[in-house]
Protein backbone atom coordinates (compact mmCIF):
# COMPACT_ATOMS: atom_id res chain seq x y z
CA UNK A 1 0.00 0.00 0.00
CA UNK A 2 2.92 2.35 0.71
CA UNK A 3 5.18 1.86 -2.29
CA UNK A 4 3.74 3.17 -5.53
CA UNK A 5 0.35 3.69 -3.96
CA UNK A 6 -0.46 6.66 -6.17
CA UNK A 7 -0.03 4.53 -9.27
CA UNK A 8 -2.17 1.87 -7.69
CA UNK A 9 -4.95 4.35 -7.05
CA UNK A 10 -5.02 5.21 -10.74
CA UNK A 11 -5.28 1.54 -11.61
CA UNK A 12 -8.13 1.13 -9.15
CA UNK A 13 -10.01 3.95 -10.81
CA UNK A 14 -9.38 2.43 -14.22
CA UNK A 15 -10.83 -0.83 -12.91
CA UNK A 16 -13.96 0.83 -11.63
CA UNK A 17 -14.81 3.19 -14.43
CA UNK A 18 -15.97 0.93 -17.29
CA UNK A 19 -18.52 -0.97 -15.21
CA UNK A 20 -19.68 2.06 -13.30
CA UNK A 21 -20.02 4.05 -16.53
CA UNK A 22 -22.26 1.44 -18.17
CA UNK A 23 -24.33 1.08 -15.04
CA UNK A 24 -24.88 4.80 -14.65
CA UNK A 25 -25.60 5.42 -18.34
CA UNK A 26 -27.99 2.53 -18.83
CA UNK A 27 -29.66 2.29 -15.46
CA UNK A 28 -29.21 5.21 -13.12
CA UNK A 29 -29.68 7.98 -15.71
CA UNK A 30 -32.78 6.38 -17.30
CA UNK A 31 -34.23 5.86 -13.84
CA UNK A 32 -33.74 9.49 -12.88
CA UNK A 33 -35.09 10.54 -16.25
CA UNK A 34 -38.23 8.50 -15.67
CA UNK A 35 -38.87 10.57 -12.56
CA UNK A 36 -38.27 13.83 -14.43
CA UNK A 37 -40.28 12.78 -17.48
CA UNK A 38 -43.23 11.69 -15.39
CA UNK A 39 -44.16 15.37 -15.11
CA UNK A 40 -44.37 15.71 -18.90
CA UNK A 41 -46.66 14.32 -21.51
CA UNK A 42 -45.10 12.95 -24.66
CA UNK A 43 -46.47 11.10 -27.67
CA UNK A 44 -43.42 8.99 -28.35
CA UNK A 45 -42.25 10.71 -31.50
CA UNK A 46 -38.61 11.60 -31.01
CA UNK A 47 -38.76 15.08 -32.57
CA UNK A 48 -41.99 16.23 -30.94
CA UNK A 49 -41.64 18.28 -27.76
CA UNK A 50 -42.52 17.05 -24.31
CA UNK A 51 -45.16 19.15 -22.59
CA UNK A 52 -44.98 19.95 -18.88
CA UNK A 53 -48.20 18.80 -17.24
CA UNK A 54 -47.30 18.79 -13.54
CA UNK A 55 -48.94 15.98 -11.63
CA UNK A 56 -51.52 15.20 -14.29
CA UNK A 57 -49.90 11.89 -15.24
CA UNK A 58 -50.10 10.74 -11.66
CA UNK A 59 -53.67 11.90 -11.43
CA UNK A 60 -54.46 9.85 -14.52
CA UNK A 61 -52.79 6.80 -13.01
CA UNK A 62 -54.54 7.02 -9.67
CA UNK A 63 -57.96 7.64 -11.17
CA UNK A 64 -57.54 4.74 -13.57
CA UNK A 65 -59.58 1.76 -12.42
CA UNK A 66 -57.30 -0.62 -14.31
CA UNK A 67 -54.39 0.59 -12.22
CA UNK A 68 -56.21 -0.22 -8.98
CA UNK A 69 -57.13 -3.54 -10.46
CA UNK A 70 -53.47 -4.19 -11.24
CA UNK A 71 -52.69 -3.64 -7.56
CA UNK A 72 -55.34 -6.21 -6.67
CA UNK A 73 -53.59 -8.57 -9.06
CA UNK A 74 -50.30 -7.90 -7.26
CA UNK A 75 -52.00 -8.92 -4.01
CA UNK A 76 -53.32 -12.06 -5.71
CA UNK A 77 -49.80 -12.81 -6.92
CA UNK A 78 -48.49 -12.46 -3.37
CA UNK A 79 -51.32 -14.61 -2.02
CA UNK A 80 -50.49 -17.25 -4.61
CA UNK A 81 -46.88 -17.12 -3.48
CA UNK A 82 -47.72 -17.77 0.14
CA UNK A 83 -50.65 -20.16 -0.32
CA UNK A 84 -49.43 -22.24 -3.27
CA UNK A 85 -45.75 -21.68 -3.96
CA UNK A 86 -44.43 -21.72 -0.39
CA UNK A 87 -46.00 -25.02 0.77
CA UNK A 88 -45.18 -26.79 -2.50
CA UNK A 89 -41.56 -25.63 -2.58
CA UNK A 90 -41.15 -26.51 1.09
CA UNK A 91 -42.51 -30.02 0.54
CA UNK A 92 -40.26 -30.46 -2.49
CA UNK A 93 -37.30 -29.32 -0.39
CA UNK A 94 -38.09 -31.95 2.24
CA UNK A 95 -38.43 -34.55 -0.51
CA UNK A 96 -35.04 -33.94 -2.11
CA UNK A 97 -33.42 -34.19 1.32
CA UNK A 98 -34.94 -37.59 2.07
CA UNK A 99 -33.37 -40.85 1.04
CA UNK A 100 -35.43 -41.69 -2.01
CA UNK A 101 -33.93 -43.82 -4.73
CA UNK A 102 -35.14 -41.29 -7.28
CA UNK A 103 -33.80 -38.32 -5.29
CA UNK A 104 -31.48 -37.12 -8.04
CA UNK A 105 -34.15 -37.50 -10.69
CA UNK A 106 -36.62 -35.56 -8.54
CA UNK A 107 -34.21 -32.70 -7.96
CA UNK A 108 -33.26 -32.41 -11.64
CA UNK A 109 -36.88 -32.57 -12.78
CA UNK A 110 -38.33 -30.14 -10.25
CA UNK A 111 -35.73 -27.51 -11.08
CA UNK A 112 -35.87 -27.89 -14.86
CA UNK A 113 -38.57 -25.30 -15.70
CA UNK A 114 -36.47 -22.60 -14.03
CA UNK A 115 -33.69 -22.76 -16.62
CA UNK A 116 -35.86 -22.93 -19.74
CA UNK A 117 -36.74 -19.74 -21.65
CA UNK A 118 -39.75 -18.23 -19.93
CA UNK A 119 -41.23 -17.29 -23.28
CA UNK A 120 -41.19 -20.94 -24.32
CA UNK A 121 -42.69 -22.04 -21.01
CA UNK A 122 -45.38 -19.35 -21.16
CA UNK A 123 -46.24 -20.10 -24.77
CA UNK A 124 -46.44 -23.81 -24.02
CA UNK A 125 -48.95 -23.16 -21.24
CA UNK A 126 -51.01 -20.82 -23.40
CA UNK A 127 -51.71 -23.78 -25.65
CA UNK A 128 -52.01 -26.35 -22.87
CA UNK A 129 -54.74 -24.14 -21.40
CA UNK A 130 -56.39 -23.37 -24.76
CA UNK A 131 -60.18 -23.98 -24.54
CA UNK A 132 -61.32 -27.34 -25.94
CA UNK A 133 -58.05 -28.37 -27.57
CA UNK A 134 -55.63 -27.82 -24.67
CA UNK A 135 -54.38 -30.54 -22.36
CA UNK A 136 -55.87 -29.08 -19.18
CA UNK A 137 -59.40 -28.51 -20.55
CA UNK A 138 -59.36 -32.05 -21.97
CA UNK A 139 -58.33 -33.52 -18.62
CA UNK A 140 -60.99 -31.45 -16.87
CA UNK A 141 -63.62 -32.77 -19.21
CA UNK A 142 -62.49 -36.31 -18.35
CA UNK A 143 -63.19 -35.67 -14.70
CA UNK A 144 -66.46 -33.92 -15.57
CA UNK A 145 -65.26 -30.63 -14.17
CA UNK A 146 -66.91 -27.42 -15.40
CA UNK A 147 -65.42 -25.85 -18.48
CA UNK A 148 -63.14 -22.89 -17.80
CA UNK A 149 -61.69 -20.56 -20.37
CA UNK A 150 -58.50 -20.08 -18.38
CA UNK A 151 -56.87 -17.19 -20.17
CA UNK A 152 -59.97 -15.83 -21.89
CA UNK A 153 -62.11 -15.38 -18.79
CA UNK A 154 -61.31 -12.09 -16.99
CA UNK A 155 -61.84 -13.75 -13.60
CA UNK A 156 -59.53 -16.65 -14.36
CA UNK A 157 -56.76 -15.09 -16.45
CA UNK A 158 -54.61 -13.78 -13.60
CA UNK A 159 -55.16 -16.90 -11.50
CA UNK A 160 -54.06 -19.09 -14.40
CA UNK A 161 -50.89 -17.05 -14.89
CA UNK A 162 -50.16 -17.16 -11.16
CA UNK A 163 -50.46 -20.94 -11.12
CA UNK A 164 -48.15 -21.26 -14.13
CA UNK A 165 -45.74 -18.94 -12.31
CA UNK A 166 -45.75 -21.21 -9.24
CA UNK A 167 -45.31 -24.26 -11.48
CA UNK A 168 -42.26 -22.65 -13.08
CA UNK A 169 -40.53 -21.38 -9.96
CA UNK A 170 -41.34 -24.10 -7.42
CA UNK A 171 -37.95 -25.64 -8.19
CA UNK A 172 -36.02 -22.47 -7.46
CA UNK A 173 -37.72 -21.89 -4.11
CA UNK A 174 -37.31 -25.57 -3.34
CA UNK A 175 -33.54 -25.05 -3.41
CA UNK A 176 -33.79 -21.99 -1.17
CA UNK A 177 -35.64 -24.05 1.45
CA UNK A 178 -33.34 -26.98 0.81
CA UNK A 179 -30.33 -24.84 1.72
CA UNK A 180 -32.03 -24.28 5.07
CA UNK A 181 -32.79 -27.95 5.64
CA UNK A 182 -29.22 -28.96 4.85
CA UNK A 183 -27.97 -26.43 7.39
CA UNK A 184 -29.84 -28.08 10.27
CA UNK A 185 -27.39 -30.17 12.29
CA UNK A 186 -28.18 -33.89 12.10
CA UNK A 187 -27.60 -34.29 15.86
CA UNK A 188 -30.77 -32.36 16.58
CA UNK A 189 -32.81 -35.07 14.89
CA UNK A 190 -30.78 -37.82 16.53
CA UNK A 191 -31.41 -36.48 20.00
CA UNK A 192 -35.06 -35.81 19.22
CA UNK A 193 -35.41 -39.42 18.13
CA UNK A 194 -33.85 -40.61 21.37
CA UNK A 195 -36.31 -38.43 23.23
CA UNK A 196 -39.04 -40.20 21.29
CA UNK A 197 -40.22 -37.42 18.99
CA UNK A 198 -42.34 -38.57 16.06
CA UNK A 199 -41.52 -37.61 12.49
CA UNK A 200 -44.14 -34.88 12.53
CA UNK A 201 -42.93 -33.51 15.84
CA UNK A 202 -39.40 -33.38 14.45
CA UNK A 203 -40.60 -31.45 11.44
CA UNK A 204 -42.74 -29.15 13.55
CA UNK A 205 -40.24 -28.32 16.29
CA UNK A 206 -36.88 -28.71 14.58
CA UNK A 207 -37.28 -28.11 10.85
CA UNK A 208 -39.79 -25.25 11.09
CA UNK A 209 -38.10 -23.37 13.87
CA UNK A 210 -34.61 -23.82 12.46
CA UNK A 211 -35.80 -22.57 9.10
CA UNK A 212 -37.33 -19.27 10.11
CA UNK A 213 -34.52 -17.46 8.33
CA UNK A 214 -35.37 -19.15 5.05
CA UNK A 215 -39.06 -18.42 5.33
CA UNK A 216 -38.05 -14.80 5.79
CA UNK A 217 -35.91 -14.90 2.67
CA UNK A 218 -38.78 -16.46 0.75
CA UNK A 219 -41.16 -13.77 1.98
CA UNK A 220 -38.84 -10.94 0.97
CA UNK A 221 -38.26 -12.43 -2.47
CA UNK A 222 -41.95 -13.14 -2.96
CA UNK A 223 -43.22 -9.70 -1.93
CA UNK A 224 -40.59 -7.68 -3.80
CA UNK A 225 -40.80 -10.01 -6.82
CA UNK A 226 -44.60 -9.80 -7.13
CA UNK A 227 -44.78 -6.01 -7.32
CA UNK A 228 -42.28 -6.04 -10.22
CA UNK A 229 -43.71 -9.04 -12.05
CA UNK A 230 -43.90 -8.61 -15.78
CA UNK A 231 -42.79 -11.51 -17.93
CA UNK A 232 -45.33 -14.29 -17.56
CA UNK A 233 -48.35 -12.01 -17.59
CA UNK A 234 -46.98 -10.25 -20.64
CA UNK A 235 -46.30 -13.50 -22.48
CA UNK A 236 -49.52 -15.30 -21.60
CA UNK A 237 -52.21 -12.62 -21.61
CA UNK A 238 -50.53 -9.30 -22.40
CA UNK A 239 -52.63 -7.95 -19.53
CA UNK A 240 -55.93 -9.01 -21.08
CA UNK A 241 -58.65 -10.01 -21.60
CA UNK A 242 -59.96 -6.49 -21.39
CA UNK A 243 -56.99 -5.57 -19.14
CA UNK A 244 -58.21 -7.90 -16.39
CA UNK A 245 -54.80 -9.45 -15.73
CA UNK A 246 -52.69 -6.29 -15.82
CA UNK A 247 -49.81 -5.93 -13.38
CA UNK A 248 -48.30 -2.46 -12.80
CA UNK A 249 -45.32 -3.32 -15.00
CA UNK A 250 -47.41 -4.66 -17.90
CA UNK A 251 -49.65 -1.63 -17.58
CA UNK A 252 -46.58 0.60 -17.85
CA UNK A 253 -45.68 -1.17 -21.08
CA UNK A 254 -49.19 -1.04 -22.50
CA UNK A 255 -49.82 2.60 -21.60
CA UNK A 256 -46.48 3.68 -23.06
CA UNK A 257 -45.95 1.47 -26.06
CA UNK A 258 -49.47 0.42 -27.05
CA UNK A 259 -51.56 3.49 -26.17
CA UNK A 260 -48.63 5.92 -26.59
CA UNK A 261 -49.26 7.66 -23.26
CA UNK A 262 -45.60 7.84 -22.42
CA UNK A 263 -46.15 10.26 -19.57
CA UNK A 264 -48.59 7.90 -17.89
CA UNK A 265 -46.14 5.05 -18.46
CA UNK A 266 -43.43 7.03 -16.71
CA UNK A 267 -45.75 7.86 -13.83
CA UNK A 268 -46.38 4.14 -13.35
CA UNK A 269 -42.63 3.65 -13.55
CA UNK A 270 -42.15 6.14 -10.72
CA UNK A 271 -44.82 4.35 -8.73
CA UNK A 272 -42.98 1.05 -9.30
CA UNK A 273 -39.74 2.66 -8.22
CA UNK A 274 -41.16 4.01 -5.00
CA UNK A 275 -43.22 0.91 -4.25
CA UNK A 276 -40.28 -1.36 -5.05
CA UNK A 277 -37.84 0.48 -2.82
CA UNK A 278 -40.37 0.91 -0.01
CA UNK A 279 -41.32 -2.75 -0.07
CA UNK A 280 -37.76 -4.01 -0.05
CA UNK A 281 -36.79 -1.66 2.78
CA UNK A 282 -39.95 -2.57 4.65
CA UNK A 283 -39.65 -6.33 4.22
CA UNK A 284 -35.95 -6.28 5.04
CA UNK A 285 -36.66 -4.31 8.19
CA UNK A 286 -39.70 -6.39 9.07
CA UNK A 287 -37.88 -9.65 8.72
CA UNK A 288 -34.60 -8.02 9.81
CA UNK A 289 -32.30 -10.30 7.94
CA UNK A 290 -28.66 -10.06 8.94
CA UNK A 291 -26.10 -9.25 6.27
CA UNK A 292 -25.42 -12.63 4.63
CA UNK B 1 -33.06 -46.36 16.35
CA UNK B 2 -33.93 -48.89 13.67
CA UNK B 3 -37.52 -48.98 14.78
CA UNK B 4 -38.10 -45.24 14.73
CA UNK B 5 -36.63 -45.14 11.25
CA UNK B 6 -39.13 -47.70 9.98
CA UNK B 7 -41.97 -45.86 11.68
CA UNK B 8 -40.99 -42.68 9.88
CA UNK B 9 -40.78 -44.50 6.58
CA UNK B 10 -44.26 -45.85 7.25
CA UNK B 11 -46.33 -42.71 6.82
CA UNK B 12 -44.64 -39.45 5.91
CA UNK B 13 -42.12 -41.19 3.71
CA UNK B 14 -44.78 -42.69 1.48
CA UNK B 15 -47.06 -39.68 1.39
CA UNK B 16 -44.17 -37.43 0.39
CA UNK B 17 -42.99 -40.04 -2.10
CA UNK B 18 -46.39 -40.04 -3.78
CA UNK B 19 -46.40 -36.25 -3.84
CA UNK B 20 -42.93 -36.28 -5.38
CA UNK B 21 -44.07 -38.55 -8.18
CA UNK B 22 -47.21 -36.48 -8.78
CA UNK B 23 -45.16 -33.28 -8.98
CA UNK B 24 -42.66 -34.94 -11.31
CA UNK B 25 -45.56 -35.89 -13.59
CA UNK B 26 -47.02 -32.38 -13.39
CA UNK B 27 -43.61 -31.00 -14.33
CA UNK B 28 -42.73 -33.40 -17.11
CA UNK B 29 -46.05 -34.21 -18.71
CA UNK B 30 -46.58 -30.75 -20.24
CA UNK B 31 -43.20 -31.08 -21.96
CA UNK B 32 -44.05 -34.56 -23.20
CA UNK B 33 -47.33 -33.30 -24.62
CA UNK B 34 -45.42 -30.47 -26.28
CA UNK B 35 -42.94 -32.91 -27.83
CA UNK B 36 -45.82 -35.07 -29.09
CA UNK B 37 -47.62 -32.04 -30.48
CA UNK B 38 -44.50 -30.91 -32.28
CA UNK B 39 -44.70 -34.13 -34.27
CA UNK B 40 -48.37 -33.93 -35.17
CA UNK B 41 -50.41 -32.46 -37.96
CA UNK B 42 -52.83 -29.67 -37.12
CA UNK B 43 -55.82 -32.01 -37.28
CA UNK B 44 -54.19 -34.38 -34.84
CA UNK B 45 -53.47 -31.57 -32.35
CA UNK B 46 -57.01 -30.28 -32.63
CA UNK B 47 -58.23 -33.87 -32.24
CA UNK B 48 -56.63 -34.52 -28.87
CA UNK B 49 -53.38 -33.47 -27.27
CA UNK B 50 -53.38 -36.69 -25.27
CA UNK B 51 -52.88 -39.03 -28.22
CA UNK B 52 -49.52 -40.16 -29.46
CA UNK B 53 -48.49 -38.80 -32.84
CA UNK B 54 -49.73 -41.25 -35.45
CA UNK B 55 -46.92 -40.75 -37.88
CA UNK B 56 -44.22 -38.30 -36.69
CA UNK B 57 -44.36 -35.13 -38.79
CA UNK B 58 -40.69 -34.10 -38.83
CA UNK B 59 -41.66 -31.55 -41.41
CA UNK B 60 -42.84 -29.32 -38.50
CA UNK B 61 -39.23 -28.89 -37.46
CA UNK B 62 -38.27 -28.07 -41.02
CA UNK B 63 -40.96 -25.35 -41.10
CA UNK B 64 -39.89 -24.00 -37.70
CA UNK B 65 -36.30 -23.74 -38.90
CA UNK B 66 -36.92 -22.31 -42.37
CA UNK B 67 -40.15 -20.38 -41.83
CA UNK B 68 -39.87 -19.01 -38.29
CA UNK B 69 -36.04 -18.99 -38.51
CA UNK B 70 -35.84 -20.63 -35.11
CA UNK B 71 -32.21 -21.74 -35.38
CA UNK B 72 -31.33 -18.22 -36.38
CA UNK B 73 -33.02 -16.75 -33.29
CA UNK B 74 -31.21 -19.28 -31.11
CA UNK B 75 -27.84 -18.28 -32.57
CA UNK B 76 -28.68 -14.59 -32.03
CA UNK B 77 -29.64 -15.19 -28.41
CA UNK B 78 -26.55 -17.27 -27.73
CA UNK B 79 -24.37 -14.58 -29.28
CA UNK B 80 -26.00 -11.85 -27.16
CA UNK B 81 -25.74 -13.98 -24.03
CA UNK B 82 -22.07 -14.87 -24.59
CA UNK B 83 -21.01 -11.26 -25.22
CA UNK B 84 -23.00 -9.90 -22.28
CA UNK B 85 -21.61 -12.60 -20.00
CA UNK B 86 -18.06 -11.77 -21.04
CA UNK B 87 -18.74 -8.11 -20.31
CA UNK B 88 -20.26 -8.77 -16.90
CA UNK B 89 -17.37 -11.05 -15.94
CA UNK B 90 -14.72 -8.57 -17.01
CA UNK B 91 -16.21 -5.34 -15.67
CA UNK B 92 -17.84 -7.02 -12.69
CA UNK B 93 -14.69 -8.75 -11.51
CA UNK B 94 -12.65 -5.56 -11.90
CA UNK B 95 -15.17 -3.66 -9.81
CA UNK B 96 -15.39 -6.51 -7.33
CA UNK B 97 -11.62 -6.49 -6.92
CA UNK B 98 -11.45 -2.82 -5.98
CA UNK B 99 -14.55 -2.89 -3.81
CA UNK B 100 -13.65 -6.02 -1.88
CA UNK B 101 -9.89 -5.65 -1.49
CA UNK B 102 -9.09 -1.95 -1.43
CA UNK B 103 -9.94 0.71 1.11
CA UNK B 104 -11.12 3.70 -0.83
CA UNK B 105 -13.51 6.34 0.41
CA UNK B 106 -15.60 6.00 -2.73
CA UNK B 107 -16.09 2.24 -2.30
CA UNK B 108 -19.09 2.66 -0.08
CA UNK B 109 -20.84 5.01 -2.52
CA UNK B 110 -20.21 2.68 -5.43
CA UNK B 111 -21.45 -0.27 -3.44
CA UNK B 112 -24.65 1.59 -2.57
CA UNK B 113 -25.23 2.62 -6.19
CA UNK B 114 -25.05 -0.98 -7.31
CA UNK B 115 -27.14 -2.17 -4.40
CA UNK B 116 -29.97 0.13 -5.49
CA UNK B 117 -29.55 -1.40 -8.94
CA UNK B 118 -30.64 -4.75 -7.57
CA UNK B 119 -33.68 -3.35 -5.81
CA UNK B 120 -34.97 -1.03 -8.53
CA UNK B 121 -37.42 -2.31 -11.12
CA UNK B 122 -35.84 -2.10 -14.57
CA UNK B 123 -39.27 -1.55 -16.13
CA UNK B 124 -39.17 2.05 -14.92
CA UNK B 125 -36.29 2.61 -17.36
CA UNK B 126 -38.22 1.48 -20.46
CA UNK B 127 -39.55 4.83 -21.65
CA UNK B 128 -36.41 6.93 -20.97
CA UNK B 129 -34.26 4.18 -22.47
CA UNK B 130 -36.39 4.17 -25.61
CA UNK B 131 -36.05 7.94 -25.83
CA UNK B 132 -32.32 7.79 -25.23
CA UNK B 133 -31.75 5.17 -27.93
CA UNK B 134 -33.76 7.16 -30.46
CA UNK B 135 -31.82 10.32 -29.64
CA UNK B 136 -28.22 9.15 -29.39
CA UNK B 137 -26.90 8.23 -32.79
CA UNK B 138 -24.17 5.81 -31.75
CA UNK B 139 -26.74 3.66 -29.96
CA UNK B 140 -28.56 2.18 -32.91
CA UNK B 141 -31.73 0.24 -32.37
CA UNK B 142 -31.51 -3.13 -34.11
CA UNK B 143 -27.83 -3.30 -33.21
CA UNK B 144 -26.71 -6.11 -30.97
CA UNK B 145 -24.13 -3.97 -29.21
CA UNK B 146 -26.85 -1.66 -27.89
CA UNK B 147 -28.59 -4.64 -26.32
CA UNK B 148 -25.32 -6.07 -25.04
CA UNK B 149 -24.46 -2.82 -23.26
CA UNK B 150 -27.92 -2.72 -21.68
CA UNK B 151 -27.70 -6.38 -20.62
CA UNK B 152 -24.28 -5.83 -19.06
CA UNK B 153 -25.62 -2.88 -17.08
CA UNK B 154 -28.63 -4.86 -15.86
CA UNK B 155 -26.70 -7.98 -14.91
CA UNK B 156 -23.70 -6.22 -13.42
CA UNK B 157 -24.95 -5.73 -9.82
CA UNK B 158 -25.76 -9.37 -9.21
CA UNK B 159 -22.48 -10.54 -10.71
CA UNK B 160 -20.58 -7.89 -8.79
CA UNK B 161 -22.02 -8.96 -5.45
CA UNK B 162 -21.31 -12.63 -6.05
CA UNK B 163 -17.73 -11.95 -7.13
CA UNK B 164 -17.06 -9.35 -4.44
CA UNK B 165 -18.40 -11.71 -1.80
CA UNK B 166 -16.03 -14.40 -2.95
CA UNK B 167 -12.98 -12.16 -3.29
CA UNK B 168 -13.52 -10.81 0.21
CA UNK B 169 -12.83 -14.31 1.46
CA UNK B 170 -9.43 -14.58 -0.22
CA UNK B 171 -6.52 -13.76 2.06
CA UNK B 172 -5.13 -10.25 1.63
CA UNK B 173 -1.62 -11.45 2.32
CA UNK B 174 -1.67 -12.79 -1.17
CA UNK B 175 -1.90 -9.26 -2.60
CA UNK B 176 0.86 -7.98 -0.38
CA UNK B 177 3.16 -10.84 -1.29
CA UNK B 178 2.47 -10.26 -4.98
CA UNK B 179 3.16 -6.54 -4.69
CA UNK B 180 6.42 -7.20 -2.88
CA UNK B 181 7.34 -9.56 -5.71
CA UNK B 182 6.85 -6.67 -8.09
CA UNK B 183 3.40 -7.35 -9.52
CA UNK B 184 1.46 -4.31 -10.65
CA UNK B 185 -2.29 -4.13 -10.26
CA UNK B 186 -3.30 -5.69 -13.61
CA UNK B 187 -0.80 -8.52 -13.16
CA UNK B 188 -1.97 -9.19 -9.64
CA UNK B 189 -5.57 -9.14 -10.78
CA UNK B 190 -5.41 -11.17 -13.99
CA UNK B 191 -2.66 -13.62 -13.09
CA UNK B 192 -3.35 -14.28 -9.44
CA UNK B 193 -6.77 -13.18 -8.25
CA UNK B 194 -8.94 -14.11 -11.22
CA UNK B 195 -7.75 -17.72 -11.43
CA UNK B 196 -8.48 -18.18 -7.72
CA UNK B 197 -11.94 -16.64 -8.13
CA UNK B 198 -13.03 -19.12 -10.78
CA UNK B 199 -15.96 -20.56 -8.77
CA UNK B 200 -17.52 -17.11 -8.34
CA UNK B 201 -16.89 -16.26 -11.98
CA UNK B 202 -18.64 -19.47 -13.01
CA UNK B 203 -21.66 -18.67 -10.85
CA UNK B 204 -21.97 -15.15 -12.24
CA UNK B 205 -21.46 -16.45 -15.76
CA UNK B 206 -24.30 -18.93 -15.40
CA UNK B 207 -26.72 -16.40 -13.97
CA UNK B 208 -25.89 -13.82 -16.62
CA UNK B 209 -25.95 -16.27 -19.50
CA UNK B 210 -29.38 -17.63 -18.57
CA UNK B 211 -30.83 -14.18 -17.93
CA UNK B 212 -29.61 -12.84 -21.28
CA UNK B 213 -30.60 -15.88 -23.34
CA UNK B 214 -34.10 -15.61 -21.90
CA UNK B 215 -34.37 -11.81 -21.91
CA UNK B 216 -37.45 -10.44 -23.56
CA UNK B 217 -38.48 -6.88 -22.92
CA UNK B 218 -35.48 -4.90 -24.16
CA UNK B 219 -35.11 -7.14 -27.18
CA UNK B 220 -38.77 -6.55 -27.91
CA UNK B 221 -38.36 -2.78 -27.65
CA UNK B 222 -35.24 -2.38 -29.74
CA UNK B 223 -35.16 -5.22 -32.26
CA UNK B 224 -37.52 -4.82 -35.17
CA UNK B 225 -35.31 -6.31 -37.86
CA UNK B 226 -36.45 -9.89 -38.40
CA UNK B 227 -32.92 -11.12 -39.08
CA UNK B 228 -31.97 -10.05 -35.56
CA UNK B 229 -34.87 -11.60 -33.66
CA UNK B 230 -33.94 -13.31 -30.43
CA UNK B 231 -35.52 -16.48 -29.06
CA UNK B 232 -38.05 -14.55 -26.99
CA UNK B 233 -39.28 -12.30 -29.81
CA UNK B 234 -39.36 -15.18 -32.24
CA UNK B 235 -41.63 -17.10 -29.88
CA UNK B 236 -43.80 -14.10 -28.95
CA UNK B 237 -44.68 -13.97 -32.60
CA UNK B 238 -46.77 -17.12 -32.06
CA UNK B 239 -48.56 -16.07 -28.87
CA UNK B 240 -52.32 -16.05 -28.86
CA UNK B 241 -52.68 -17.10 -32.45
CA UNK B 242 -54.75 -20.19 -33.03
CA UNK B 243 -52.68 -20.54 -36.12
CA UNK B 244 -53.25 -22.89 -38.96
CA UNK B 245 -49.96 -24.57 -38.21
CA UNK B 246 -49.53 -25.29 -34.53
CA UNK B 247 -47.09 -28.13 -35.14
CA UNK B 248 -44.20 -25.85 -36.15
CA UNK B 249 -44.94 -23.64 -33.16
CA UNK B 250 -44.54 -26.57 -30.76
CA UNK B 251 -41.42 -27.55 -32.69
CA UNK B 252 -40.07 -24.02 -32.15
CA UNK B 253 -40.76 -24.30 -28.40
CA UNK B 254 -38.82 -27.56 -28.25
CA UNK B 255 -35.95 -26.22 -30.35
CA UNK B 256 -35.49 -23.07 -28.27
CA UNK B 257 -35.55 -24.96 -24.98
CA UNK B 258 -33.08 -27.56 -26.22
CA UNK B 259 -29.86 -25.50 -25.82
CA UNK B 260 -30.82 -24.60 -22.26
CA UNK B 261 -31.72 -28.20 -21.51
CA UNK B 262 -28.32 -29.41 -22.72
CA UNK B 263 -26.62 -26.62 -20.77
CA UNK B 264 -28.60 -27.66 -17.69
CA UNK B 265 -27.75 -31.34 -18.03
CA UNK B 266 -24.05 -30.52 -18.38
CA UNK B 267 -23.71 -28.11 -15.45
CA UNK B 268 -26.65 -29.15 -13.33
CA UNK B 269 -25.19 -28.72 -9.84
CA UNK B 270 -23.48 -25.46 -10.68
CA UNK B 271 -26.61 -24.01 -12.28
CA UNK B 272 -28.81 -25.01 -9.37
CA UNK B 273 -26.52 -23.55 -6.73
CA UNK B 274 -25.74 -20.50 -8.86
CA UNK B 275 -29.34 -19.51 -9.49
CA UNK B 276 -30.25 -20.07 -5.86
CA UNK B 277 -27.35 -17.89 -4.72
CA UNK B 278 -28.36 -15.26 -7.25
CA UNK B 279 -31.97 -15.25 -6.09
CA UNK B 280 -31.07 -15.00 -2.42
CA UNK B 281 -28.53 -12.25 -2.99
CA UNK B 282 -30.97 -10.33 -5.17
Amino acid sequence: MVVGSKKQNWWDLAFIIPGLFLFVVFLIIPLSQSIYQSFFSWNGIAISKMKFVGLKNFQMVFTNEYFWHSLVNVLLFMAGGFIVLMPISFLLAIIINKKYKLKRFFKTTFFMPVVLPLTAVGLMWVYLLFPEIGLVPILMEWFHLPEINFLGDPDWAIISVILVNEWTFAGLNMLIFSAGIVAIPEELFESAKIDGATGWQQTRYITFSMMKEYFKIFSILCITGCIKHFNLVFIMTGGGPNRASEMPATMLYNEAFVYKNFGVGNAIGVFLLIAGVTLSLLTNKLFSRGDD
Amino acid sequence: MERSKTVRKGTAYWILGVFAIIWAVITLYPFIVTIFSSLKTNDEILGSMLNLPRDPVWHNYYVAITGAKTLHTIMNSIFLAVCSTAGVLLFGSMLAYVISRKKHKYNKIIFTIFLTGIVLPIYATLVPMMKMISKIDILQPNAFYTLILIYIAICLPEGLFIMAGYMRGISRELDEAAIIDGCNTPQLFFRILLPISKPALATSAIITFLACYNEMIFALLFITDKAKYTVSIGLLYFVGKKTTDMGPMFAAIILTTLPMLVFYMLFQEKIQSGLTAGAVKG
